[in-house]
């Protein structure tokens, strides 16, 4: 009896000695001190001082007046003289065209509404920025969050999927899912040799102004490499909706070097590159679409995004 | 020219931790080194599963890192410990932690699967060690968790938890009781229906 009292007290004083050599998972400090910093900044950025916002309203309203102005003049003078030689004037030369000959056909159609027909950036109204949650995934669909009137859906293409067959994206749980953070979208293949693969998706209508915010951020892992690309309409083609009509489909890029972790990363539009020499900075009121490309030479690739949001000023 | 930095260089985007981390979080990343295996080890050993205990983990830093100028560096520890107990009591009464626990408890089964591993071996101890202490009422476990196994003094648990040193005298004796009973039985019961 006593013997066995003695087995029982050594087994529950190796069970308090296992108890007290249970440790954190090793990069727990790590993510507690980025999720520390990223509260940290998401909370200067809610509490801005009165001061601050109130000067930034001013210069908001100023900025849209004298856009407005802007684009005033502009259509006047593409109206005097439609070959005027600027470098965002091809679609804006056909939209032109089409309406002169709208109007033309008929002195009361209203001219405004066939602009915003051809090229829907004529009436897309900037983005409050106010909401800056683009999808967190936590809902499980493969739509993007529906705020601020902002409209997409996630996919998949893949150089291996036929034109127009690219496969939705749904999220997955994460393989360190939280209760605060379960979903996150992943994409993972083999080798790929043409241009690669991407998740992406579309603003619907094609074109949404992200002038309200400065960049954007998101969580992401790897290994490996990504590129973030912010597609203006004048990259895409006609036929895929936008207005390119040649050196398509090269967006403005952001290089991401990933780790085998979940980390944290901010790309500004202002750092965003064209490839090739003199090209001119990203338009964020006229964006297509946002995505994550995976380059062949970087396959096979095995790449988690989860919690993409713009950035506010 | 050989000294501009390459279209390639200007393109890589460095994680965020290493850009963000603003001035005076030397401290701050000085108290998560220190006492993230206490906040932890309270965490669990206090009722929440791992994926919880994460979450929570960085609730309590958090905590901390508001109050940080208010709470001197001697104090941290008890601080957090103080902290700790309280988030992991708040997140064992919301809704979501009662509809999940038998899920997570299910995991934490299924991971009993015999294997030659002493990590393994361990996290069998800990999670029997669990059931055994979720007998005990919350008092009586938090005693337990800070007097023996963080091997906190009398005095400190009494201030950590606002009672008078006597009590947590006899708590911890009632609280040893009850457990060496809780985890004789345990182990006592076939391994096939743990």
């Amino acid at each position: 009896m006593t013997t066995s009292n003695e087995e029982d007290r050594r087994a529950f004083e190796r069970l308090l000695d296992a108890a007290r050599e249970d440790a954190p998972p090793p990069e727990l400090g790590e993510r507690v001190l980025e999720h520390l910093a990223y509260r940290k900044r998401l909370e200067r950025l809610a509490v801005s001082p009165a001061r601050q916002r109130g000067f930034r309203a001013v210069a908001v309203a100023g900025t849209g007046a004298l856009a407005l102005l802007v684009a005033g003049v502009l259509l006047l003078l593409f109206a005097r003289k439609p070959a005027a030689d600027l470098a965002i004037a091809a679609e804006h030369r056909d939209d032109l065209r089409k309406s002169t000959a709208a109007s033309a056909a008929s002195p009361i159609a209203p001219t405004q509404p066939l602009l915003a027909a051809v090229d829907p950036c004529l009436s897309a109204g900037p983005g409050s920025g106010s909401e800056p949650l683009i999808d967190d995934f936590e809902d499980g669909d493969d739509a993007i969050r529906p705020l601020s009137g902002r409209v997409g859906f996630w996919r998949w293409p893949r150089e291996i999927d036929a034109p127009g067959t690219a496969p939705a994206l749904m999220p997955v749980p994460r393989p360190d899912a939280t209760r605060a953070n379960r979903l996150a979208q992943h994409v993972k293949g083999g080798q790929l040799l043409d241009w690669g693969a991407a998740m992406e998706f579309d603003f619907r209508p094609a074109c949404y102004d992200a002038s309200q915010y400065v960049g954007v951020s998101f969580q992401a892992r790897g290994p490996g490499r990504i590129y973030f690309a912010a597609r203006e309409r004048s990259v895409i083609p006609i036929a895929e909706g936008g207005s390119c009509q040649s050196d398509c489909h090269n967006p403005h890029l952001a290089k991401i070097e990933l780790e085998s972790g979940f980390r944290t990363y901010q790309v500004r539009f202002a750092e965003l590159r064209q490839r090739g020499l003199g090209k001119p900075p990203l338009d964020t009121h006229r964006l297509h679409s946002l995505a994550f490309l995976i380059r062949p030479e970087d396959t096979p690739y095995d790449v988690w995004v989860d919690d993409l949001r713009f950035l506010q000023h | 020219m050989a000294g501009k930095p390459s279209l390639e260089a200007l393109l890589v985007v460095p994680p965020l931790a290493a850009v963000r981390m603003p001035r005076g979080d030397g401290r701050l990343r000085a108290a998560v080194r220190n006492h993230l295996g206490l906040v932890w080890r309270v965490l669990r050993r206090t009722g929440l599963a791992p994926a919880d205990a994460e979450d929570a983990s960085q609730d309590v830093f958090w905590v901390l890192a508001q109050r940080f100028d208010d709470v001197p560096e001697r104090a941290q520890r008890s601080f957090l410990v103080s902290t700790a107990l309280r988030v992991a009591s708040d997140r064992k009464q919301s809704k979501w932690h009662r509809s999940v626990s038998a899920g997570l408890d299910l995991e934490a089964r299924a991971s009993e699967a015999p294997l030659p591993d002493e990590a393994v071996e361990l996290r069998r101890a800990g999670a029997l060690l669990d059931e055994a202490l979720a007998t005990l009422d919350e008092l009586e476990r938090a005693v337990f968790v800070l007097a023996e196994l963080e091997q906190m003094t009398r005095a400190e648990v009494a201030e950590v938890l606002s009672i008078p040193e006597g009590t947590v005298a006899s708590r911890l004796k009632r609280a040893r009781q009850s457990l060496e009973t809780a985890v004789r039985r345990l182990r006592a019961r076939p391994r096939s229906t743990r």
